[in-house]
């Protein structure tokens, strides 16, 4: 013994004493009969040998990252002794092609975070910080008494709203939308804060948003970036760009910023936010001028044209857009002139570009341009904005039928949304749809019955939402208000109950992308951590709650299966599009779909009223706006500054940012401002300044760069775990001009706020 | 007077280990372990009570104190989930691969160390508590446990469970609790919970003495 | 003829994400505050847009390295195929090589109380796997390459920005980064 007190007074220079040789005691104990089981090998210092790695030392498990994000990268997980170790991109995928990202590197930090929210709780009067820990079955007896409650107190289940979005896209998720089904009619918010306009556009022009495979950039001559920055959003499709370069392609970027994927460009264009659609109809005027309108493709694929044309000569010059956009006109024919010539060539429509009061405008503007060069079906080419063929899944979790005898909303259709497959019911009653980009306008004038409690699941309305100070005073309305959540948030913070859900590595589903073309299995590599549940598994427990204090009052099934519910999301369609016989080749990696070609549209038969690419919509007239893709002025600025609020590469909306690890990489965020508005403002790099407007003020450290322009400042949206910094404070809920068509709510205008800048006192 | 398995499923002890009847640093041991396991305030509540009746009693020659105000306790569970639980950052997590690992993080080589232990014991966390091995209560228990091996008839068992208290002890407990003490004493927080803390610390004193002292 | 393993760093294709950065924390599970590759924006003297161009630098892997000369205990190693193997076990945390190297590869962990510094993943590259950074970059720019048949004319061994010490000749090549033609809107 004493020999042993030695060794660890001399290793007390180590933080590990606990790597100590363990041997001993454990096969005494063993040997004396006290045990069942020879634990597994002991441990090691880091880096004491230099044995190869050895993969097969691992369990390895597939998984998927089921962000909002363009690559929605396929992961494989190292896992030793039930613990997750590290992670890696999967080399199966051509897309993913071994490499995560910045952000999905942290995803065991995630995982074993002592931050996690571990328990179920509630908060003696919200916002007091006083919490205490509840059992499952207590949360759910609460929940289910305030929900009967209501339904007494109103007839109806209209009081308990939904919000939702895009925390976790895996497809089991959809069970939550389930859950609030199985319910009865209730209150959701709809729509999308993202991409709704461009959606209409590309429905208007082309019947369906649909793009062309991203592999296939390769093939292109031509590519412009126009209002997207793949550098930061969709890294892994950075590869296929630089790719195209060296088979010859030139890339062009339009961008009110000089974005990273700008600096990779070989011209980059600083547009005037908001007049991209001018900039596109000048170039197509200039087509029109040269001669260079592909006449098969306006003659025999597409209705409209010669309108088009007259509307061209008649209100649209080269100069005239140069004036609006600021681009000097002697660069756009020449691009116009370099476009055309190029075969294929593309543009990627990012998702800057939708989020403006002319946004739905601009997207169709630029399909119209991209359409005349005859670019619309054609591999290498395209008008590429996302694609939802790849979602044909069964959507079993969310699909539930109300309870017997349900009393719903009347007169209208009932709520939609692009990532809504229910169809439609056919029934007396519906859900109320509230629009998502004004949730706090939306629950202060919710009547009839007012919202009374409300359901936030895979999203933090503090952080994402519009106009955070109204915000605030709509949650102080609701009687009750339910979080599923991984991290204590601004939402949680305004919470009665925070429920603790589980992380991609506890829980079974299946993953897709709105842009590339890859299926992925999602495996549960872990048992869940602490008291962690699913969001089928949390439903399940509320229909225990419901049916035993009211019997029938939920449909939601009593027990759930996560690897079973995640089975049922295939179908035959499913596994003919990826050409797959069943999910457990998934097993084996990522599958992408059998594409008979890798352009979308590649028959030029077009989804539209008319079967063709519509230059004319009478759809879109006939919503309320202009049949021809009409150049509309953007939004007047109500503030000297404008200001723009788009993503970083260290997070995705209020995800990731709040990571140890991250905190490394980006530990505080900044308003970006040009040296010369900076000069005139008496501010200095890294000075504290105050940008306000009159939805309210950030207190951030400024930044001088000539990345963005005079007029323009930039602060990137995220959720900072120790700071206040939270860009929705100066971002109101002004809208966007399409996307009411498909996703039940137009879209929001992100990018046409303005700001005030000062030093902070 | 067999100690209370959970918050483990257990393997029975061997007919032929006998438990000695509890001394203050093992009732110290099982009600802290039953405060930090605590799934819900009845529960907590009842280990903060008892932990104050030490105090009452003069045990481990803490200073007798008044009773503590009728709102105490509920003020001491919010304060508790503050510091140790959560939902929100909580500044001093009740995990030892927190502090014995390099990274600040739950399931690191100190979780597993546990577990191997667990296992060689022929224990297992109870499925419905969840707890990471080297969670305090998991490591408050597994000292339990040990002491009653130690005083087992087999001879080489007694050894086994000497060795692995010491192991325990001085290569794990007496490291990291310090640390977590002094991370969580720096957090306000009201009297039971402060006295609580203080039995913490006098039960690993008390664990080291009777140690050093076989 | 042996092997001499170096990091071929491509500024050009570089997009500043940090991911060979992370992958490195999340292969070696580093702690929190410790970083063997880091990634460093350009100053705007060499480019002129702020934050736009990167050099991804971890340790270089020198043919003569400072560190191993200035290890008291023999904790470092250069192996046959260059790679500088640092061996946690034997270093007491003298920091002599923290100081001596002009690249600041090796860094002094205070948790542990000792140095540490990148291994270029030497028990995947002999496992026949990439080091987890290379495979990490999601655009090509970080490869890693062998020095005794790497030809690439646009390859330069000391940029501006990067100290030039041709006597410890480190083994990182380097691609300089393009300048786009622009076009800037008056606003």
């Amino acid at each position: 013994m004493q020999t042993t007190k030695e060794m660890l007074m001399n290793k007390s220079k180590f933080r590990r004493p606990d790597a100590m040789d363990r041997r001993g005691f454990l096969k005494g104990l063993l040997a004396a009969g006290a045990a069942a089981a020879l634990p597994g090998g002991l441990l090691t210092a880091r880096n004491a040998t230099a044995a190869p790695f050895d993969p097969g030392a691992y369990q390895v498990f597939r998984n998927a990252c089921p962000r909002n994000c363009y690559d929605t990268c396929s992961i494989k997980t190292y896992v030793r002794d039930g613990i997750v170790q590290f992670v890696e991109g999967a080399p199966e995928s051509t897309f993913t092609k071994g490499a995560l990202c910045v952000k999905g590197y942290t995803y065991p930090r995630r995982l074993y975070s002592p931050d996690r929210i571990k328990y179920p709780m509630i908060q003696d009067k919200r916002g007091s910080g006083n919490w205490r820990r509840i059992s499952w079955d207590e949360a759910m007896d609460r929940i289910a008494d305030k929900i009967l409650e209501i339904k007494k107190r109103d007839g109806s289940l209209l009081g308990l709203g939904l919000t939702k979005y895009s925390g976790n896209f895996g497809i089991t998720n959809y069970g939550v939308e389930g859950m609030m089904s199985s319910l009865g009619y209730t209150t959701r918010f709809v729509g999308t804060p993202c991409w709704p306009a461009g959606i209409d556009a590309q429905n208007y022009d082309l019947g369906d948003m649909w793009c062309n495979d991203p592999e296939d950039f390769v093939k292109a001559k031509y590519i412009i970036v126009w209002g997207g920055n793949p550098a930061w959003c969709s890294m892994h499709s950075m590869k296929y760009l630089y790719q195209a370069r060296e088979n010859g392609a030139k890339i062009v970027v339009i961008d009110p910023v000089f974005t990273q994927t700008a600096a990779k460009a070989d011209m980059y264009w600083r547009v005037k936010p908001g007049t991209d659609g001018a900039l596109a109809l000048g170039m197509a005027r200039h087509l029109l001028d040269k001669g260079l309108v592909n006449q098969d493709f306006v003659n025999n694929y597409a209705v409209g044209y010669a309108e088009f044309a007259d509307y061209l000569r008649q209100n649209v010059t080269v100069d005239w857009a140069s004036e609006i956009s600021g681009i000097p006109a002697e660069d756009i024919r020449s691009l116009a002139e370099e476009f055309a010539a190029a075969k294929p060539a593309t543009v990627w429509i990012g998702y800057g570009m939708q989020r403006h009061t002319n946004g739905g405008a601009m997207v169709r503007a630029i399909d119209a341009f991209v359409a005349m060069t005859g670019n619309i079906g054609v591999e290498g080419g395209g008008a590429r904005y996302g694609q939802m063929r790849t979602w044909g899944f069964n959507y079993h979790a969310m699909i539930r039928k109300q309870p017997e005898g349900s009393i719903g909303f009347v007169g209208a259709t009932g709520p939609k949304g692009e990532f809504d497959f229910a169809g439609e019911s056919g029934t007396a009653y519906s859900d109320r749809a509230l629009n998502i980009n004004k949730t706090a306008q939306e629950i202060l004038d919710a009547k009839d019955p007012e919202l009374k409690m409300l359901w936030v699941s895979c999203k933090n309305p503090f952080a994402q939402d519009f106009d955070r100070n109204k915000l605030e005073k709509a949650f102080a309305r609701l009687e009750m208000v339910v979080t599923v959540d991984q991290f204590f948030n601004e939402t949680v913070q305004h919470s009665d109950i925070v429920l603790p859900v589980t992380t991609l590595f506890e829980e079974w589903t299946v993953n897709v992308s709105y842009w590339h073309y890859w299926l992925s299995l999602n495996e549960q590599a872990v048992k869940p951590m602490h008291e962690a549940r699913s969001n089928i598994e949390i439903a399940a427990a509320l229909s225990r709650a419901m049916n035993k204090k009211a019997p029938g009052s939920c449909t939601f099934p009593q027990e759930v299966d996560g690897r079973e519910w995640m089975i049922k999301e295939f179908n035959k369609g499913v596994y003919d599009y990826f050409g797959i016989s069943s999910w457990e080749e998934l097993r084996n990696g990522p599958v992408k779909a059998k594409l008979s070609s890798s352009a979308a549209w590649n028959e030029r038969v077009f989804m539209t009223p008319s079967g063709k690419y519509e230059f004319r919509s009478d759809l879109c007239a006939q919503n309320g706006f202009k049949a021809l893709p009409e150049y509309v002025p953007g939004r007047e600025a109500t503030a000297p500054f404008r200001l723009l609020t788009p993503h970083v590469q260290f997070g995705l909306h209020s995800q990731f940012v709040n990571l140890d690890w991250m905190e490394n990489f980006y530990p505080e965020p900044f308003v970006y401002i040009h040296p010369d508005a900076a000069e005139a403002k008496g501010i200095r790099d890294m000075d504290s300044v105050r940008v306000f407007n009159s939805t309210g003020e950030v207190k951030v450290r400024a930044r001088l760069t000539s990345n963005v322009a005079r007029n323009c400042v930039v602060m990137y949206e995220a959720w900072f775990r120790r700071l206040a910094f939270n860009v929705q404070n100066v971002v109101d809920d002004c809208a966007a001009d399409m996307g009411a068509m498909k996703t039940g709510a137009p879209g929001v205008a992100i990018h046409d706020q303005f700001v005030d800048i000062a030093p902070a006192g | 007077m067999t100690p209370p398995l959970s918050p483990f499923s257990s393997v029975p002890l061997p007919e032929s280990v006998s438990v000695a009847s509890p001394v203050a640093p093992e009732k110290m041991a099982q009600t802290l372990r039953d405060l930090f396991a605590a799934r819900n305030n009845g529960a907590m509540f009842s280990a903060l009570e008892r932990l104050a009746d030490f105090r009452a009693a003069g045990e481990r020659a803490l200073p007798a104190m008044p009773p503590y105000e009728a709102s105490a306790f509920r003020e001491a569970e919010y304060a508790f989930n503050r510091i140790f639980v959560g939902p929100g950052h909580v500044p001093a997590p009740p995990y030892a691969s927190v502090y014995l690992d390099a990274e600040p993080l739950l399931m690191g080589r100190a979780a597993v160390s546990m577990r191997d232990l667990f296992r060689s014991m022929g224990l297992a966390v109870r499925e419905e508590d969840n707890l990471p091995e080297d969670h305090l209560a998991c490591e408050l228990e597994a000292w339990l446990v040990l002491r009653s091996l130690a005083s087992a008839d087999d001879g080489a068992l007694r050894r086994s469970a000497d060795e692995a208290l010491l192991w325990l002890l001085d290569g794990h407990m007496q490291i990291w609790i310090p640390e977590f003490l002094s991370r969580a004493r720096a957090e306000s927080m009201p009297e039971p919970l402060s006295d609580a803390l203080d039995c913490l610390e006098a039960w690993l004193l008390s664990a080291q003495n009777a140690l050093n002292r076989e | 003829m042996n092997k001499r393993y170096a990091f071929l760093m491509n500024a050009d294709k570089c997009i500043g994400c940090r991911g060979c950065a992370m992958a490195c924390k999340n292969f070696n599970r580093l702690e929190p505050s410790m970083v063997w590759r880091q990634v460093y924006p350009l100053a705007e003297s060499i480019y002129p847009h702020r934050e736009r161009a990167f050099y991804s630098l971890a340790c270089n892997h020198c043919d003569d390295p400072a560190c191993l000369r200035a290890c008291p205990t023999g904790s470092y190693e250069k192996r046959e195929d260059g790679i500088v193997v640092h061996h946690q076990e034997t270093c007491i945390g003298c920091t002599n090589c923290v100081r001596s190297c002009p690249y600041g590869a090796p860094r002094y962990n205070a948790e542990e109380k000792h140095a540490e510094k990148c291994s270029m993943c030497r028990e995947r590259i002999d496992a026949g796997l990439l080091p987890a950074c290379v495979q990490a970059c999601p655009v090509g720019a970080l490869e890693l390459v062998d020095l005794n048949t790497l030809n690439e004319p646009n390859a330069v061994q000391f940029p501006a920005g990067y100290p030039s010490m041709p006597r410890l000749n480190p083994a990182t090549r380097f691609i300089l980064p393009r300048m786009p033609r622009q076009i800037r809107g008056q606003s």
